[in-house]
C-alpha cells in the first residue's frame, strides 16, 4: 500500500515546493521508501533533489511534467509537487493518484481570495465532495504579531477552513534547501534546538496525513 | 489452514478462572506433552501511541516489554484470517530501555503498519504486568507430524496511564483504571494450526475455558480511553470454486464464529447496540451455514448443533428487540413528536427493560453454555470433526466441488422465493411472511457463495434481494413490536404512569399502522426490481 500526497495551489510562491520537499524528508528519514514527483516546468523539486547529498535518506525523483507516469514498485510514500497555473482539469487528473491534497496559503489578502476560489473548485470535484479525499489547508510563512497573519487565520476560520497546520516563517528552510536537505534531515541530537521548533509546526500536518491514510 | 511464517504470530487465547490457572499450568507441566520445565517470568509491557491514537485507529500496537534486564520492542497488527485463533503480523527487536526506538524498525511492512510516527509524538497509554508461566509443548498431529506450541499462563493486571486526550477520557478517569488478567495463550511455534486445537481439546477437559480474540492491547485501550469496544462486521469467507464442499462449509462456519468472538466484548459492554446485533448475526450465519450445507451432515448431527444455536440466539434476543425499539422505532417517532410526555414514559419504561435485559445478557455471555458451544464449534470446525462418523452419502457430498453445490443451491432457493412470491401485489400478510423466510435463506446462500461467481452481477442481485428483505422485514416488525410493547406494559414498575404508558404504546402502534400502506406499495416495487435481476450463477454456466 502506498500513500500519495498532492501539494498544490493556483498561485505561485506560496511555499509549495518547500512543503513538498519537507514532507518527503519526513517520510524518507522515518525509513519509508519515498518518491517525489515534480509536475513543475521549472523542476524546482527535482532541482532540490539533484543537490541532495548521497548520505541523506534516499528520495526517488520522478519527472511527471509530461505525464503522471508510474512510480517505482514498493513506493510507500509519494509526494506530488503541482505548480501554480495548472489547468484544473490537469489537477483533477493528478488527483486520481492522490490520497490527500495539501493547499498552502500565505498571509496576504490577494492570496486568500485566489485560494478560496481554488478551494471552492476543488470541493466541487467528485472524490473530494464525497469526502473520499481530504483537503488540508496549511497557513504558511506566518510571522509573529503580523497583522496579515491574524487576518488570514480569521478569514480561513470564517470560511470553515481551519488550517491543519501553521508553519512559521523560518530562514532555516532556505538554508537547508540549498544543500538539498529538509527539516527532518536535521539530526535531533546534534541540532536539537533548531530542529525541535520546526518539527512542532509540522506535527499536526503529518498526523492529519497519516490519519487520512488510516481511514 | 495457513502455514506459519516468520513474522506472523498464530495464537489461540483462552480466558480462565483465576483459581484454575495455576492448577491448569501444573497439570500441563506434569503431562507427557510438556518438554521444557515451566519457566516463571515477571513481564512488564508498556504500550505507546500518539496523542490522536493513530496506532489504535490503524489497528496496530506498539509496546516495549521488560523481562529481567532485557527490553523487547514489539509491533503487532490486527488479525487477518484465522478463526477462533488469530493470525497477526509481529515484528520484534531488542531496545535499550522501556521506550520505543522507531529507528530500529527495518521491515517496510512493519513501517507501513505503523505509518509515519515521530518519536516525540509517542507516550505510554497503558501498562500490563503479568507473572507468566511459560512452557513448550509438543503436540502430535493426526498425520503423525508434530507441532511445537508455547503455552503461557498469564496472571496480572492492565493499568491505564494518564491520558489527556480522546472523548470519554474524563469519564474513564472516574472508573477503575485497573483490570485483572487471567488467561492462557497457545502460540504456534512450528507445525500446523491444527496443533493448537488438539491441545485446546486436551485443556478443555481440565477446566472451563473461554475462547477470546481480544488482545491485551485492545483491553488496555478500552480501559485507557473509556470508549466502548469496537464491533465488527463479518468478513465474507474467501472460497475457491474448486475446493470440496466440506472445506467451504468449514470456512463459512469459521467466519461466523469469528464474527461471534469479535463482537463478544462490544455485546458485553452494551453501550453500542451494534455489539449484540453483530454477535447475533454471527450466530445466525453459523446456523444458516449449517442449513445451507445440510446435505453434508447426518440429520442428527445437524439437528444437535441447530438446537444449541437456537437456544443461544433466543437467549440474546430480548436486548436486541429493545435496542431496536429504543434506538430506531421510538427515535423515529420522537422526531415527529419531540416533547410528547406519553412517549417519554414509554421510552423510560423501555430503557429500564433494556437495562435489565442487558444485565441478564452479561451473565449469559459469561455462561458455560455459550463458552461450551463456542469451544465445541471451534474444535469441530477446525479439526474437521464433521468428517468422522458420517454416512457414505454425506461423505460424497463433502468432497463434491463447492461450485456444483452452489449453482444447484442458489437455483433452488431462488425458485422457491419466486414461487412463494407469485402475484406478489395480491399476497396477504401470512403469504408475504413466507416469501420473507424463503428470501432470508436465499440471502445467506448468496452471501456465502457469491464470491465464487462474477462480482458485478452477484453484487447487483445481492443488493436487490437485501432491499426487498429489509422491506419485508419492516412489515413483519410491526407484529413483533406489538408483542414486545405488550410485554413492556406487563413489566412496568409500580411507579409508572400507566395511562401515559398505554397512550405511548398506542402512539407506536398507530404510527406503524400508518406506515404499512406505503411500505406495502414500496415492497411491490422492490419485488419487481428483484425479479428483474440477472441470475448470476447461470452466467458462469454459459461461460464454461
Amino acid at each position: 500500500m502506498s500513500l500519495s500526497v498532492l501539494v498544490t495551489n493556483t498561485k505561485g510562491g506560496c511555499g509549495k515546493t518547500t512543503i513538498a520537499t519537507t514532507l518527503a524528508t519526513a517520510f524518507a528519514v522515518a525509513g519509508f521508501k519515498t518518491a517525489l514527483a515534480d509536475v513543475d516546468r521549472q523542476r524546482s523539486s527535482l532541482g532540490w533533489l539533484a543537490t541532495r547529498p548521497a548520505t541523506a535518506a534516499p528520495i526517488t525523483g520522478l519527472d511527471w511534467r509530461k505525464a503522471a507516469d508510474s512510480k517505482p514498485a514498493g513506493t510507500q510514500r509519494l509526494v506530488i509537487d503541482v505548480p501554480a497555473g495548472l489547468r484544473l482539469g490537469h489537477v483533477q487528473d493528478l488527483l486520481k493518484s492522490a490520497d490527500v491534497v495539501i493547499v498552502p496559503v500565505l498571509p496576504s489578502v490577494f492570496d486568500e481570495r485566489s485560494t478560496s476560489r481554488f478551494l471552492e473548485k476543488l470541493e466541487s470535484i467528485k472524490p473530494i465532495a464525497r469526502g473520499r479525499k481530504r483537503v488540508l489547508v496549511v497557513a504558511n510563512r506566518l510571522r509573529p504579531r503580523q497583522k496579515a497573519a491574524q487576518h488570514l487565520l480569521e478569514h480561513l476560520a470564517e470560511a470553515g477552513l481551519e488550517p491543519t497546520a501553521r508553519l512559521a516563517e523560518r530562514t532555516l528552510y532556505g538554508e537547508l534547501a540549498m544543500g538539498g536537505l529538509g527539516l527532518f534531515d536535521l539530526d535531533q541530537r546534534r541540532d536539537q534546538r533548531r530542529a525541535a521548533a520546526g518539527r512542532e509546526d509540522w506535527l499536526p500536518l503529518l498526523a492529519a496525513i497519516e490519519r487520512a491514510a488510516a481511514r | 489452514m495457513r502455514a506459519p511464517s516468520c513474522d506472523h504470530e498464530i495464537e489461540l487465547k483462552l480466558m480462565v478462572d483465576p483459581a484454575d490457572l495455576a492448577r491448569l499450568a501444573a497439570r500441563l507441566g506434569a503431562s507427557p506433552f510438556a518438554f521444557s520445565a515451566p519457566e516463571v517470568l515477571p513481564l512488564e509491557s508498556r504500550y505507546f501511541d500518539t496523542p490522536d491514537l493513530r496506532l489504535a485507529a490503524r489497528r496496530v500496537s506498539l509496546r516495549v516489554r521488560r523481562s529481567g534486564e532485557r527490553h523487547v520492542q514489539t509491533i503487532k497488527t490486527a488479525s487477518v484470517g484465522g478463526a477462533a485463533h488469530t493470525v497477526r503480523g509481529e515484528w520484534e527487536c531488542t531496545v535499550a530501555a522501556m521506550a520505543p526506538e522507531l529507528d530500529r524498525i527495518g521491515d517496510p511492512a512493519a513501517l507501513e503498519a505503523l505509518g509515519l510516527v515521530l518519536p516525540e509524538e509517542l507516550a505510554p497509554v497503558f501498562t500490563t504486568r503479568v507473572e507468566r508461566r511459560l512452557m513448550l509443548v509438543e503436540q502430535k498431529l493426526r498425520d503423525g507430524s508434530k507441532a511445537i506450541i508455547e503455552v503461557a499462563f498469564d496472571r496480572g493486571t492492565i493499568e491505564a496511564d494518564a491520558l489527556a486526550t480522546g472523548p470519554g477520557a474524563g469519564k474513564a478517569g472516574k472508573k477503575a483504571r485497573v483490570e485483572q488478567i487471567a488467561e492462557v495463550e497457545l502460540e504456534l511455534k512450528a507445525g500446523a494450526p491444527e496443533g493448537l486445537y488438539l491441545l485446546l481439546e486436551t485443556l478443555s477437559d481440565w477446566a472451563t475455558l473461554r475462547i477470546s480474540t481480544t488482545p491485551k492491547a485492545q483491553r488496555g485501550y478500552l480501559l485507557a480511553t473509556g470508549r466502548p469496544p469496537a464491533w465488527q462486521r463479518a468478513e465474507p469467507p474467501a472460497l475457491d470454486p474448486a475446493i470440496p464442499a466440506g472445506t467451504a462449509m468449514a470456512a463459512v462456519l469459521a467466519s461466523g464464529l469469528q464474527q461471534l468472538l469479535q463482537n463478544q466484548a462490544a455485546a458485553q459492554d452494551g453501550r453500542d447496540p451494534e455489539g449484540v446485533h453483530q454477535l447475533r448475526i454471527g450466530l445466525r450465519r453459523i446456523r444458516s451455514g449449517l442449513a445451507l450445507f445440510a446435505s453434508l451432515l447426518p440429520v442428527d448431527e445437524r439437528t444437535a448443533w441447530d438446537e444449541r444455536l437456537k437456544a443461544v440466539i433466543a437467549a440474546t434476543g430480548t436486548p436486541r428487540e429493545l435496542d431496536v425499539l429504543v434506538t430506531e422505532t421510538l427515535a423515529e417517532i420522537k422526531a415527529g413528536l419531540p416533547d410528547d410526555p406519553a412517549l417519554a414514559v414509554l421510552t423510560a419504561t423501555a430503557e429500564a427493560a433494556r437495562r435489565r435485559a442487558y444485565a441478564t445478557l452479561r451473565t449469559y455471555l459469561q455462561s458455560r453454555e455459550l463458552a461450551g458451544l463456542v469451544l465445541d464449534l471451534a474444535l469441530w470446525t477446525a479439526l474437521e470433526r464433521w468428517r468422522d462418523d458420517t454416512t457414505e452419502e454425506c461423505a460424497a457430498a463433502q468432497s463434491t466441488p463447492v461450485i456444483e453445490l452452489a449453482v444447484a443451491l442458489l437455483e433452488r432457493r431462488h425458485k422457491r422465493v419466486r414461487r412463494r412470491g407469485r402475484h406478489f401485489a395480491r399476497l396477504g400478510d401470512e403469504e408475504r411472511h413466507e416469501v420473507r423466510l424463503a428470501l432470508k435463506k436465499l440471502r445467506y446462500g448468496v452471501e456465502f457463495l457469491s464470491g465464487l461467481f462474477p462480482e458485478k452481477p452477484a453484487k447487483r442481485y445481492a443488493k436487490a434481494a437485501a432491499r426487498l428483505q429489509d422491506r419485508l422485514g419492516r412489515l413483519n416488525d410491526q407484529a413483533d413490536t406489538r408483542r414486545l410493547l405488550e410485554a413492556l406494559a406487563g413489566s412496568a414498575g409500580p411507579g409508572t404512569d400507566r395511562p401515559a404508558l398505554e397512550r405511548g404504546i398506542g402512539l407506536v402502534i398507530g404510527w406503524q399502522a400508518a406506515c404499512v400502506g406505503a411500505e406495502r406499495r414500496l415492497a411491490v416495487d422492490d419485488w419487481h426490481d428483484f425479479t428483474a435481476q440477472e441470475l448470476f450463477w447461470q452466467e458462469l454456466d454459459e461461460d464454461r
